[in-house]
């Protein structure tokens, strides 16, 4: 019902908006003498649609369009001949000659560079698009980069390798998150075609949910966030799955120290349907089982992925796309105690083209993170799950009016629906069931946003977004007074509204072009942020909890400004960048000194709200191609709070503040058969909060706190090598050998720092600090046929 | 991956999911921290027992410093209950003061007030009713490991009201270092066996022959709040790491907590 009623608000909202649109494109047609290209650009190969590949026009330098996200392109021009020129970088350029007297819809398939003439490609699309696009803010990551890297226990991390680009920070060993421009954890939109995915961690941080074998292209927004995004404050990590290959059958995969992966796609009929199974399972619990020691036989330790998707094409102007992702780590201590955790993820989508420049795409999304932890003792069995569950409805269009304005439109609805905690009795215990209460929302959003090129020199991306959450009952919902102390309750019948919040989003994004090889770029966007993720411990956890605003809890709000000087060299072998940025934050959360989080039934007692502000500058040197290459990265940044409650209402330093921060990567073909790669990242260790005294207090000496976030963490700094040997490299069948050594010069970097009495003199006390990883080797082997 | 470091990734994904503390790679390093002005500490109890009441009060030192909490023996310490009767604590040692006349009555609220020098202290607590201690027993727990003796406090929680409780442990009449609390937030009404299982080395466990002795005590809301932060504190793995909520007014740290007090023990067979 209120679902209905906010999606037709919505179209209301934009009826005059689509009326002006096709206003705009009957103008164009009545001018007679315009006709449109439309198509999808492909690899030959696998069929599988290249995103971002661009068409240009000989005729008309300075015009042209790039594919969207679904391969497809739109370009309206004058009746004349052309010749249409397609890249796609790793692929050769296509010339196609066209007589454009009707309206065309092209499919051009790229045949991919032969091994020798490739190398190493690392790089984006367009030899110069970091130059060109008026997109500030944003890093592409080439899958075959991210392939050749070091990674710990030879796991390939998307999540990893992004933490390597400047203005992105690792959270840490042992850590799932990373922070974006001085932004919190859980400001980071994280999306799986589509879905958003909660906890993008195995084993509590070491290795990332994305296997990087199903995955065709990641995008991360870090500043400028186009209108079609939303819902978090600091960036938005967009992540595409491969569709499938509807040419031929191909089986891929790997072993490595730790787990196995096998992907398997092929044609269901051929070049109009395709399905793609990935799956990856850890087996080092395999191992538990040969050990002497009865407690480690019976534990397990494991986690699976499973990424399946199916493309279908109906027709000449219809596809549809199904995809899902499930996966679950596993612990457990004998049959005692167990906690599994993992999200599942499920979009189906129907693209639909309405004319040859306007395009449809309609998602329906579905996306769930959830914990179990099961316990079994003498006298009490119980289990205690926890669950964030999402249904989502996009529909968006691309409309492409002239080859000066692309537009995008669309309405986004989520229903969120968040279980806090449960506890069902399994066995004999004296535990009663009960639960926190649930909380329903519903997140509603509709933006329109123009790139538009304006001339040579000028090329904007504008945009708005209009976001509403509304919180509903059924559900108990509490006033707090000042000291946030409840002072009595509201009680909400099922469907009752409690809250709504709105939110005006504007976006906006632009390039000038100083000359050939340079220009500016500037950014503002709002973006808003409606859950947010509470923590225990210092560390990420499964069991962290995903809240949604409410009556207390208000929406983070930022806004971020930024400005770049982006320069390309050598006829673009060298890409140079220089990024600043100021961001303003508010409703940011902090926790109460000796906050309880996890089993706290109100949980907006624990915490204090105030405002952030995070501020720097990103550097980024870059050597695209040639047998070595590789980037140099570095962020100069700060990132505050100040929030009532913490730390005598001074600005204290957020967690996630970093004054500096360095990554050097490099890859270089040193043969045929081998390639070799290498990173070293650095960082001022985070704020952290250490005792300034102590005391004696139950007969136990008790550590002292003065202020919030007052030290810091020992600097950071680590180097990771690899080398790949390629084995065999033909057309039927190919393999390699990958070896890494993660942390090779051993730095003990602390994980944590703790206080505690001397074991030989108790009357002193002294710091210790515990480090995760030395000096980490593995070897994986890796096929495709 | 050889089978030492599968070990060790289990102990420590299972350590850190625990939160306890890891033991690999450590090292102690050498952490410049500030110096602070001293605050000064005041741990106050009064129960309805044999011990009546007691008030420590010392002051925090800096980290350099050695553990030597020297009492502050300059301060007035009163206690008042809202029967009418105040009484004026007496210095015992330096920075003890007890009570010695003043009832712990179940139902009673009681105000501390400690005067030093012209700074003033003070902090309410009510005495909640007793729940009956029904029994003490040790059982044998194989919950990590070998199989350990743990000591289990057993009563019958009522379901009329929110109890809080603490536990301290004696093995042969030593304090153990645990802060046991719990709550009856999931098991109100329910017949409560709760473990107070002391963490340590392995010489450190209870054997056959040990005395065991298990103080009881129901202790109002703001103590318990006080010890689970307290713990916290003590874990330093919290969010927030922060000092103990208190319930003492006027800027010291500690706690005062009227509670009542019921002892059982047992011998291991």
């Amino acid at each position: 019902m209120l679902f209905t009623s906010t999606c037709t608000n919505a179209i209301r909202l934009f009826a005059p908006l689509l009326f002006c649109l096709v206003q705009l494109s009957q103008h164009a047609v009545a001018q007679a003498t315009k006709y449109t290209i439309s198509g999808t650009i492909k690899n030959k190969a696998s069929g599988e649609t290249l995103i971002g590949a661009t068409v240009r026009v000989a005729e008309l330098p300075g015009t042209g369009a790039a594919t969207n996200e679904f391969g497809n392109f739109s370009i309206t021009l004058p009746a004349a001949s052309y010749t249409l020129l397609i890249d796609y970088v790793g692929f050769q350029q296509q010339q196609q000659q066209v007589n454009l007297d009707k309206s065309l819809r092209l499919t051009i398939g790229l045949e991919s560079q032969s091994r020798q003439l490739s190398e190493v490609v690392v790089t984006s699309t367009r030899a110069d698009q970091n130059v060109r696009s008026p997109q500030a803010g944003v890093e592409k990551l080439d899958m075959q980069e991210i392939n050749l890297l070091p990674v710990l226990m030879g796991e390939r991390d998307v999540l990893k390798t992004v933490q390597l680009l400047p203005g992105i920070k690792s959270a840490g060993e042992g850590n799932a998150g990373f922070y974006v421009r001085g932004g919190g954890a859980d400001q980071n939109l994280i999306l799986l075609d589509d879905a958003p995915v909660y906890n993008a961690s195995h084993l509590l941080g070491f290795f990332s949910t994305f296997n990087s074998d199903a995955i065709k292209d990641v995008t991360v927004y870090k500043g400028g966030m186009p209108a079609e995004y939303g819902g978090r404050l600091s960036s938005v990590l967009d992540i595409k799955m491969n569709d499938g290959n509807n040419q031929d059958y191909k089986v891929s995969g790997g072993i490595g120290l730790i787990s196995a992966r096998l992907n398997v796609e092929g044609p269901i009929q051929k070049d109009k349907s395709s399905f793609l199974i990935s799956g990856r399972r850890t087996y080092a619990d395999t191992f538990l089982k040969l050990s002497g020691d009865d407690n480690f036989r019976n534990s397990s330790l494991y986690f699976y992925d499973l990424n399946a998707k199916l493309s279908y094409t109906l027709s000449e102007k219809d596809r549809l796309f199904v995809s899902g992702y499930f996966g679950r780590d596993k612990l457990g201590f004998r049959d005692q105690f167990g906690i599994d955790w993992g999200n599942a993820t499920g979009t189906v989508r129907w693209s639909h083209l309405i004319s040859d420049r306007l395009f449809s795409n309609t998602s329906f999304i579905f996306s769930d993170y959830s914990y179990k932890i099961g316990i079994n003792t003498n006298n009490n069995n119980f289990e205690i799950t926890s669950r964030i569950q999402d249904l989502n409805l996009k529909q968006e269009f691309d409309f492409f009016p002239n080859p000066q304005n692309a537009i995008k439109f669309g309405i986004n609805a989520i229903y969120h629906k968040v279980v806090p905690g449960e506890i069902s009795v399994t066995g004999e215990s004296n535990i009663n069931p009960s639960a926190l209460q649930e909380r329903y929302s519903l997140e509603n959003a509709a933006y329109i946003t123009n790139t538009w090129t304006a001339n040579e020199r000028l090329s904007l991306i504008y945009g708005l977004r209009v976001t509403s959450f509304s919180i509903f009952g059924k559900g108990d919902f509490y006033t707090l007074n000042q000291n946030r102390e409840v002072t009595g309750f509201t009680s909400y019948g099922s469907g009752e509204i409690v809250k709504t919040y709105f939110n005006l989003e504007p976006r906006l994004s632009g390039a000038y072009q100083l000359n050939e090889t340079s220009s500016l770029k500037a950014s503002y966007a709002r973006t808003s942020q409606y859950l947010h993720l509470l923590s225990n411990s210092t560390t990420t956890n499964p069991t962290d909890r995903w809240v949604p605003s409410s009556n207390n809890i208000k929406p983070g709000l930022a806004d971020q400004v930024s400005l770049g000087y982006f320069r390309n060299f050598s006829d673009n072998l060298y890409e140079f960048g220089v990024e600043g940025y100021y961001k303003h934050m508010q409703n940011q959360i902090d926790y109460k000194d000796g906050a309880n989080i996890t089993n706290s039934d109100i949980v907006e007692t624990e915490l204090l709200f105030g405002k952030g502000r995070a501020y720097g500058v990103e550097f980024f040197l870059k050597k695209k191609y040639g047998r070595f290459n590789g980037w140099i990265g570095y962020t100069l940044s700060r990132s505050e709070r100040l929030i009532e409650g913490i730390n005598n209402n001074n600005w204290y330093a957020a967690r996630q503040d970093r004054t500096h921060d360095i990554s050097i990567v490099g890859i270089y073909q040193l043969s045929e058969k081998w390639t070799l790669s290498g990173n070293w990242v650095y960082n001022t260790g985070n704020a952290v909060t250490f005792p300034s005294g102590k005391y004696r207090v139950d007969d136990q000496v008790v550590f002292y706190y003065t202020e919030r976030n007052g030290y810091r963490m020992p600097d950071y700094h680590r180097m990771d090598i690899g080398a790949t040997k390629t084995l065999k490299d033909t057309e039927k069948y190919s393999s390699e050998l990958v070896f890494s050594i993660y942390n090779v010069y051993g730095r003990e970097n602390a994980f944590l720092i703790n206080f505690r009495e001397n074991e030989v003199d108790p009357s002193r006390t002294e710091a210790y600090q515990i480090a995760l990883f030395k000096m980490v080797p593995s070897i994986s082997y890796n096929f495709r046929f | 991956m050889k089978l030492y470091q599968m070990r060790y990734l289990l102990l420590l994904l299972a350590a850190a999911l625990l939160t306890q503390f890891l033991t690999a790679c450590e090292r102690v390093v050498d952490i410049d921290l500030n110096t602070t002005s001293p605050r000064y500490v005041i741990e106050g109890y009064l129960t309805n027992g044999e011990n009546p009441g007691q008030v420590t009060i010392t002051r925090t030192k800096n980290f350099s410093d050695n553990n030597v909490f020297e009492g502050i023996s300059n301060a007035v310490v009163t206690i008042s209950d809202n029967a009418g009767t105040t009484e004026t604590l007496t210095q015992q040692s330096p920075g003890i003061y007890t009570v010695s006349s003043l009832a712990g009555v179940p139902g009673r609220s009681y105000h501390m007030v400690v005067t030093i020098g012209d700074e003033t202290f003070s902090a309410v607590s009510t005495m909640p009713t007793p729940v009956p201690f029904d029994s003490l027993y040790v059982e044998e727990v194989t919950t990590f490991g070998d199989g350990r003796l743990v000591p289990y406090a057993l009563f019958n929680d009522p379901a009329e009201e929110d109890n809080f409780y603490r536990y301290e442990l004696y093995i042969n009449n030593q304090k153990v270092n645990n802060i046991f609390i719990s709550r009856d937030q999931y098991n109100n009404g329910r017949t409560v066996r709760r473990s107070l299982p002391r963490f340590g080395d392995d010489e450190d466990d209870i054997k056959p022959g040990d005395n065991i002795l298990v103080e009881m005590q129901s202790i109002e809301r703001p103590v318990y709040d006080y010890f689970y932060s307290l713990n916290q504190t003590i874990g330093q793995n919290a969010a927030a790491p922060g000092n103990p909520v208190t319930n003492i007014t006027g800027g010291a740290l500690g706690y005062f907590s009227a509670h009542t007090v019921q002892r059982r023990n047992v011998v291991v067979e």
